[in-house]
C-alpha cells in the first residue's frame, strides 16, 4: 500500500498545481469572479478567503502529515487512557481550534462592519422576475432591464424586492448576494472603483430558467453616466420609416403590449422588461444572447428554443411582420 | 432440563423467520428489516448516483442541450432528495436496526412490528416519489423545496409527489428513531452501563433523540405547506399574510441537524474501526463521547447559516456564525482522537481501514471549508455557488458514505458469513476517493469563477470548461469505485472465504456471535465488564453478579420471543420483555397509511378517509393486548426461576419509553406550530390579521379547566392497581375520556361558531390548524382512556401489571395534553388579547 499512496498524492498535488496555473491564466475574462475584486466589498472579501486559505491550508496540512506518522511513524507502546493522550486531544483539539477559531469569529464580525452599508446619493431598485431582472432608478426616473449603469468611484444604495419566487442577486467581481425576496425588501451596496462590465446572475433557485437569469453592471466614469442618464431620460423618437411603422402595429396586433412597456406609447404592460431603451442594451434574454439583429429576430420569432421554458411565447407572425417588428425595435435607442 | 443443542434447536424454531409469498410481508426480525433498509437504499443510492451522472454529462460543456432545464431541474431535485431521504439516513437506520441488539447483547430491537411499519412507509414513501416519473411530475424544486416557489401558485402535482413522498419517509425516521432509542436504553446486556456503550450504539443513542426533534419539526412543515397545496390554508401564502421565510426556518431547523444525523453515526463507525485495526482501545472515549453530544446538542443552533444571503440582522448572523465555528471544535475532538489512537500502532491497512483513511482526509479538507463559509461575509460571496456544492460532497461524501464503505466492508463478513475481495476492496477504494477529488475538488474553483448552483448550462465566456470536463471524468471513476463495491459484494455473497465469528479480532459483542448469526442473535446472554469486552477477561465479581441469572435464560424463552431488559443507565436487569412473532398488521398499517397519502395526491379525499379510518382499525388490531397470552407471560415459569417479571411496567417497560418518544415527537410537532404562530405574528403588521376580533375566551377557559381535571385525574390513575380498586380505576378512565370528549366538543363549537374559515388568512390558518393538533391530543388520551375503561369492565381476569401499564401511558400521555392544551390556550386565546 505504501508504493500506492506515495504514487497518488504527488499525482493529486500536481493537479491541484495544474488547476491553480489554469486559474492564474491571463487569458480569461473574470468578468464573474470573486478573486477579482473591482470594489472595496469584494477586494475585502477576497481579502478574507486569501486569509482563510493559508490559515486552513497549514491546518489541513498539519492534521494529515500527523495522521501519516500515525499511520506510519514508529512503534509506540499503547496509549490507552494515557495522560498524553488526553492530553494531546485537549491541546490540539480544543485549546489550538478554540484560539484560531475566536480569531476567526473576530475577522468575521470585523468585515461585517468594514461591509455595512455606506452612505449613497443614487439607489437602484432591482426587482427579480421569473427570470429576468428589472431595474429601475426611483430618484432618476429610468427603468430598464438586465443591465444596471454604475458610475465608477460612486457607492451605490441597491434595494432588492422580487414579483415572484426568491431570487438572489450576484456580481463576485463588485459584491456578495443577497437574496430577493417577494415580501420584504432588503438592502445591499456596489462600488466600483474600475470602468468596465461586470456580469451577474441569479443564485438561488427560481424555476426552471435560473440559469440564464444574467445581468451586467456597467461601470462607467461619472460623466459618462451622465450622458446615459440624460439618454434614458427623454424616449428618443426618431420619425419612423413606413416599415417600422409597420412594425409599430405588428407590436401591439400581436399584443406584445400586453408583457411589454414602450414609454410613450400606450403599451404599458408589466409582466415583460420595459423595452424603451431596448435597441441600447448589450444582451437580451437576460444576459443570454448579444443584442444583435440576427439575434433580436430569432428571439422574437421563437424565445422557447433559446431559452426553453421561459414566459414569453412563441409569435405567429410572417416574415414580413416580423422584419418591421424588429426594424421597430431596433429603433427604441 | 434439556441439552444445549436441543434448546438451541428449540430457540431458533420461536425465531424461524416467515418463509415464501405472503409470509416475507409478515417478516418482524431486525435483521431482516435491518438488511432490507441496507438494501432498498443501496438502491436508491445508485438511483441517486445514475442522475447525478446524467448532470455530469449535461454539465461537461457549456451550453449543452443534452437534458434541457426541466429535466435537470427534475434531476437535480430527485438526486438530493433521493440521497438526503432515501439514501443516508435510511441506510445507517437499516445498519443501526441490525447491528444494535447484536453489539448490546439483546435478541431483537425493542418493537419489531414497529420497525417492519417503518420500513414499508420508508419503502412506499421512496417508491411515491419515483412514480412521479411515471406520472411525468417529477419534482423540480429542490431538496429544500422552498416556498414561495412550492406553493400551488408556481408548481403543480409533482410538489405534492414529493412533500408526501417526504412524509411517509419522515413517519419511517421517526419509528426506527423510537427504536433506536428505546433498544439502546432497555436491551443492553448486564454490566453495560452508559459509560460502556460502543461508540457506533453512542452516536445512534445521541442520533435518535435528534431524530425525534428534527423530524418531526420537518414532518409539520411539509403538513403545513401540504394544507397550503391541497385545502387552501395560508401559512405560506403571502397575499394572505403568509411568510416565506418561515419556511426555510422550519426547513433548516431540519435540514442541519439532519447533517449531523448522518455524520454522526459516520463517525460511530469510524470509532470502531480504528481500534479494531490500530488493536487497541479508542483514546480519548470520553472526550469522543463528550463531542458526539457536543455536535448534537449545537446542530440545533446552526440552521441561520443557511440564511446568511437572506438579509436577515448582523447580529443574528454573528450568533450563527459563532455556534457554527463551535461546532468544528466538536469534530476536532474526534479526528485528535483517532490520531492518537492510532499513533504509534502500525494500523493494518486492510480495506475498512484505507476507507477510514479516506474519510479523514476528506472530511477535514470538507470541515475547513465548513468553518469558512460560516464566516457571514466569505458566505456572503460563495453560499450558493458550487464552493459550497464541493463543500458539501466533501462533507457528505467524505464524512457520510467513505465511513458507510468502510462500515460496509467492515461489517459485511459479519451479516453474509462471507469475506470480501480483498484487491477488488483496494480498486474501489482508489477508484473513489480519486474519482472523488478529480469530480469535486475542481467544484471549489468554479464556484469562486462565477458558476452558481442548480443551473442546468452555463455560458462559455466563464471559461469552466476544463474544470467541468475533469469533473464529469472524475465521476465515472466515482461511479466505477461504486460499482466495484458492488461487484465485490454480490462476488462474495457466493465465492468469498468463510469469515468466521471474528475475522478482524474486534472487541465489540457483534464479534462474539456466529456470521452469520442466527435470528435470536444470542443463545445466552453475554455479560460485559468494559468497553472491549471481547479483549478483556470479566472481572470476577461482575460474572458472577449476573452469571445465574444469564444461565437462567440460555436459550429461555424458547417457547416465545423474549429477551432480556435492563435499567436505563447502570444496566442491571430488570425483566424479560415479550416480542412479537410474524404478523401482517404492520403492512396492512403501511398500506393504509401510502393510501392516506395517496388521496391527498390525487385530491381523492374519501379515499383518504377511508384509509385513516383503515389505519384506526389496524392500530386497534396491533395494540389490542390478547387476554391469554399476557396470563401465559404472566405465568410462566421464567418469572419464576429469574425472579424478573415478564410484564414490566413503568420504566422497566419498553411501551413506557416510547410514549416518552412519543411525547418528544408530538411536543417538537406542536412546538414549530407555536414558533409558526409567533413567527408569522411577529411579521404582521396587525394581529388578528384583517382586522379579524380577537377569539373568544369563554369556551377556550372553560375547555382548559375540563382538559387539567383530567389530566389531574389522569396522573392519578395508575398509582396502585389492586382487585378492589379496579371499580374506582374504571370510573377514573371513564373520567378521563369524558374531559377529552368534553374538550374537544367545546373546541368544535369554538371553530364552528367562529364564523372564520381556516383559508382566511395565515391566522385563521394558525388558529384552526393549533387547535386542531390539541385536540388530536385530547383524542388520543381518550380513545388509550376509553380502551382501559373497555378493559377494566369488560375482562377481569387481565394481569394486573398489563392494567397497571395501559393506565401509566395514560398517565404519560395526560402530560402531553397537559403542555399542549395549556400552550394552545395561551398562544391562541391569551396573547392576542394581552399583548
Amino acid at each position: 500500500m505504501h508504493v500506492k499512496m506515495q504514487k497518488v498524492y504527488p499525482l493529486i498535488i500536481l493537479l491541484i498545481i495544474a488547476m491553480s496555473a489554469n486559474l492564474a491564466g491571463c487569458h480569461q475574462s473574470h468578468n464573474q469572479s470573486m478573486l477579482y475584486p473591482a470594489g472595496p466589498a469584494a477586494a475585502h472579501i477576497a481579502w478574507v478567503w486569501w486569509f482563510l486559505f493559508f490559515v486552513c491550508t497549514a491546518i489541513f496540512l498539519i492534521v494529515i502529515l500527523l495522521t501519516a506518522v500515525a499511520i506510519w511513524g514508529p512503534r509506540s507502546a499503547t496509549r490507552h487512557e494515557s495522560t498524553l493522550g488526553n492530553r494531546f486531544i485537549i491541546f490540539s483539539g480544543i485549546v489550538i481550534p478554540g484560539f484560531i477559531l475566536l480569531a476567526l469569529l473576530v475577522v468575521s464580525v470585523r468585515s461585517q462592519v468594514v461591509l455595512g452599508m455606506p452612505s449613497t446619493k443614487l439607489t437602484v431598485r432591482v426587482t427579480g422576475h421569473m427570470w429576468w431582472w428589472e431595474v429601475e432608478y426611483p430618484e432618476l426616473g429610468i427603468v430598464t432591464a438586465n443591465e444596471i449603469h454604475i458610475p465608477v468611484g460612486q457607492p451605490i444604495r441597491i434595494e432588492l424586492i422580487s414579483a415572484d419566487v426568491i431570487h438572489s442577486l450576484w456580481v463576485p467581481n463588485l459584491q456578495g448576494k443577497m437574496d430577493l425576496l417577494p415580501d420584504k425588501i432588503n438592502a445591499t451596496w456596489m462600488l466600483a472603483e474600475e470602468q468596465g462590465i461586470y456580469r451577474g446572475q441569479c443564485a438561488e433557485y427560481c424555476g426552471v430558467q435560473h440559469a440564464w437569469m444574467g445581468l451586467e453592471v456597467i461601470a462607467i466614469p461619472p460623466e459618462r453616466f451622465n450622458q446615459w442618464k440624460q439618454g434614458r431620460q427623454k424616449h428618443s423618437r426618431v420619425t419612423l420609416s413606413q416599415s417600422e411603422r409597420n412594425g409599430f402595429d405588428v407590436f401591439f396586433k400581436v399584443a406584445c403590449h400586453n408583457c411589454h412597456a414602450i414609454d410613450g406609447t400606450s403599451a404599458v404592460g408589466v409582466r415583460g422588461p420595459n423595452l424603451t431603451h431596448l435597441a441600447s442594451r448589450r444582451t437580451i434574454g437576460a444576459g443570454l444572447l448579444e443584442n444583435n439583429h440576427g439575434n433580436l429576430s430569432g428571439w422574437v420569432a421563437d424565445p422557447q428554443t433559446a431559452k426553453p421554458g421561459n414566459l414569453m411565447p412563441r409569435t405567429h407572425i410572417n416574415s414580413t411582420d416580423l422584419r418591421s417588428l424588429v426594424e421597430y425595435l431596433e429603433t427604441l435607442k | 432440563m434439556h441439552s444445549k443443542p436441543e434448546n438451541d434447536r428449540r430457540l431458533a424454531a420461536t425465531w424461524e423467520p416467515a418463509h415464501g409469498f405472503p409470509g416475507v410481508l409478515s417478516e418482524v426480525n431486525n435483521q431482516v428489516i435491518g438488511v432490507r433498509f441496507m438494501v432498498t437504499a443501496f438502491v436508491f443510492f445508485l438511483i441517486g448516483g445514475i442522475l447525478a451522472l446524467l448532470m455530469r454529462v449535461q454539465l461537461t460543456v457549456a451550453e449543452n442541450d443534452f437534458l434541457g432545464p426541466q429535466k435537470y431541474n427534475e434531476l437535480f431535485t430527485m438526486h438530493g432528495s433521493t440521497m438526503m431521504f432515501l439514501f443516508a439516513v435510511p441506510f445507517l437506520e437499516g445498519l443501526a436496526l441490525y447491528l444494535l441488539p447484536m453489539m448490546i447483547g439483546a435478541r431483537d430491537v425493542a418493537f419489531p412490528r414497529l420497525t417492519a411499519y417503518g420500513y414499508w412507509v420508508y419503502l412506499f414513501g421512496g417508491v411515491l416519489f419515483y412514480v412521479s416519473f411515471l406520472a411525468g411530475a417529477v419534482p423540480d424544486i429542490g431538496w429544500f423545496g422552498y416556498t414561495p416557489l412550492s406553493t400551488s401558485r408556481f408548481t403543480g402535482i409533482s410538489t405534492d409527489f414529493w412533500l408526501l413522498g417526504l412524509s411517509l419517509v419522515e413517519v419511517a425516521g421517526l419509528t426506527a428513531a423510537v427504536e433506536i432509542v428505546v433498544t439502546i436504553l432497555k436491551f443492553r446486556a448486564p454490566g453495560m452501563t452508559i459509560g460502556r456503550l460502543p461508540l457506533f450504539v453512542l452516536s445512534l443513542l445521541v442520533v435518535g433523540v435528534m431524530i425525534l426533534i428534527a423530524f418531526s419539526v420537518l414532518l409539520t412543515a411539509t403538513v403545513m405547506l401540504e394544507l397550503d397545496r391541497a385545502f387552501n390554508t395560508a401559512f405560506f401564502d403571502l397575499t394572505r399574510g403568509g411568510n416565506n421565510l418561515l419556511w426555510q426556518h422550519l426547513f433548516w431547523f431540519f435540514g442541519h441537524p439532519e447533517v449531523y444525523i448522518m455524520f454522526l453515526p459516520a463517525t460511530g463507525i469510524i470509532s470502531m474501526v480504528i481500534p479494531t485495526f490500530s488493536r487497541r482501545p479508542i483514546v480519548g472515549y470520553v472526550w469522543i463521547a463528550v463531542a458526539i453530544l457536543l455536535t448534537g446538542f449545537v446542530s440545533f443552533g446552526l440552521w441561520v447559516h443557511h440564511m446568511f444571503a437572506a438579509g436577515l440582522p448582523d447580529l443574528a448572523m454573528t450568533f450563527f456564525t459563532a455556534a457554527s465555528l463551535m461546532i468544528a471544535i466538536a469534530s476536532g475532538i474526534q479526528i485528535f482522537s483517532w490520531i492518537a489512537t492510532m499513533w504509534g500502532s502500525r494500523p493494518t491497512l486492510s480495506v475498512p481501514m484505507l476507507y477510514t483513511l479516506g474519510f479523514i482526509f476528506l472530511f477535514v479538507l470538507g470541515g475547513l471549508t465548513g468553518v469558512m463559509i460560516a464566516m457571514v461575509p466569505f458566505d456572503q460571496q460563495v453560499h450558493d455557488t458550487y464552493f459550497i456544492v464541493a463543500h458539501f460532497h466533501y462533507v457528505l461524501i467524505g464524512g457520510v458514505i467513505f465511513p458507510i464503505f468502510s462500515g460496509i466492508y467492515y461489517w459485511t463478513p459479519k451479516i453474509s458469513g462471507r469475506l470480501l475481495t480483498p484487491w477488488l476492496g483496494y480498486a474501489s477504494f482508489w477508484s473513489t476517493f480519486i474519482g472523488f477529488n478529480l469530480t469535486f475538488f475542481p467544484m471549489h474553483i468554479m464556484g469562486f469563477l462565477g458558476l452558481p448552483r442548480r443551473v442546468y448550462t452555463y455560458p462559455k465566456e466563464l471559461q469552466l470548461e476544463t474544470y467541468n470536463i475533469v469533473a464529469t471524468t472524475g465521476a465515472a471513476l466515482l461511479g466505477l469505485g461504486a460499482i466495484l463495491l458492488l461487484a465485490d459484494l454480490i462476488y462474495s455473497l457466493f465465492k468469498g472465504k468463510i469469515a468466521g465469528d471474528n475475522p478482524w479480532h474486534a472487541d465489540s459483542l457483534e464479534w462474539s456471535v456466529a456470521s452469520p448469526p442466527p435470528n435470536y442473535t444470542f443463545f445466552i446472554f453475554p455479560i460485559v465488564s468494559s468497553r472491549h469486552p471481547l479483549w478483556s477477561t470479566q472481572t470476577p465479581d461482575e460474572s458472577s453478579k449476573y452469571s445465574e441469572l444469564c444461565l437462567a435464560m440460555a436459550g429461555e424463552p424458547h417457547d416465545w420471543r423474549g429477551t432480556l431488559v435492563t435499567d436505563a443507565t447502570e444496566a442491571n436487569p430488570q425483566a424479560i420483555q415479550f416480542l412479537p412473532s410474524p404478523c401482517y398488521v404492520p403492512f396492512w398499517t403501511a398500506v393504509a397509511t401510502l393510501a392516506a397519502a395517496v388521496g391527498i395526491l390525487i385530491q381523492a379525499y374519501i379515499l383518504s378517509a377511508f384509509a385513516i379510518l383503515a389505519l384506526v382499525i389496524c392500530l386497534v388490531i396491533w395494540l389490542y393486548p390478547n387476554t391469554d397470552q399476557l396470563n401465559q407471560l404472566a405465568q410462566s415459569d421464567l418469572a419464576t426461576t429469574t425472579d424478573l417479571s415478564t410484564l414490566p411496567t413503568s420504566t422497566a417497560s419498553v411501551v413506557w419509553w416510547a410514549t416518552i418518544g412519543f411525547n418528544i415527537i408530538t411536543g417538537s410537532s406542536f412546538a414549530a406550530l407555536i414558533y409558526s404562530y409567533f413567527y408569522i405574528r411577529l411579521f404582521s403588521s396587525q394581529w388578528p390579521q384583517d382586522g379579524l376580533p380577537n377569539p373568544s375566551l369563554s369556551a377556550a377557559l372553560f375547555g382548559l379547566f375540563v382538559v387539567v381535571c383530567g389530566v389531574w385525574v389522569a396522573r392519578r390513575l395508575p398509582l396502585t392497581v389492586s382487585q378492589q380498586r379496579l371499580k374506582s380505576q374504571a370510573f377514573g378512565s371513564i373520567a378521563v375520556a369524558l374531559a377529552c370528549s368534553m374538550y374537544i366538543g367545546l373546541q368544535v363549537w369554538d371553530l364552528t361558531s367562529c364564523g372564520l374559515s381556516p383559508s382566511k388568512n395565515a391566522y385563521t390558518s394558525l388558529f384552526f390548524v393549533i387547535t386542531a393538533a390539541s385536540m388530536l391530543c385530547a383524542l388520543v388520551v381518550g380513545a388509550f382512556s376509553v380502551f382501559a375503561a373497555i378493559r377494566l369492565i369488560c375482562n377481569r381476569h387481565i394481569p394486573q401489571s398489563s392494567i397497571q401499564l395501559h393506565l401509566e401511558i395514560i398517565s404519560l400521555l395526560s402530560v402531553l395534553l397537559f403542555g399542549v392544551s395549556i400552550l394552545t390556550f395561551t398562544t391562541v386565546y391569551l396573547t392576542p388579547i394581552i399583548f
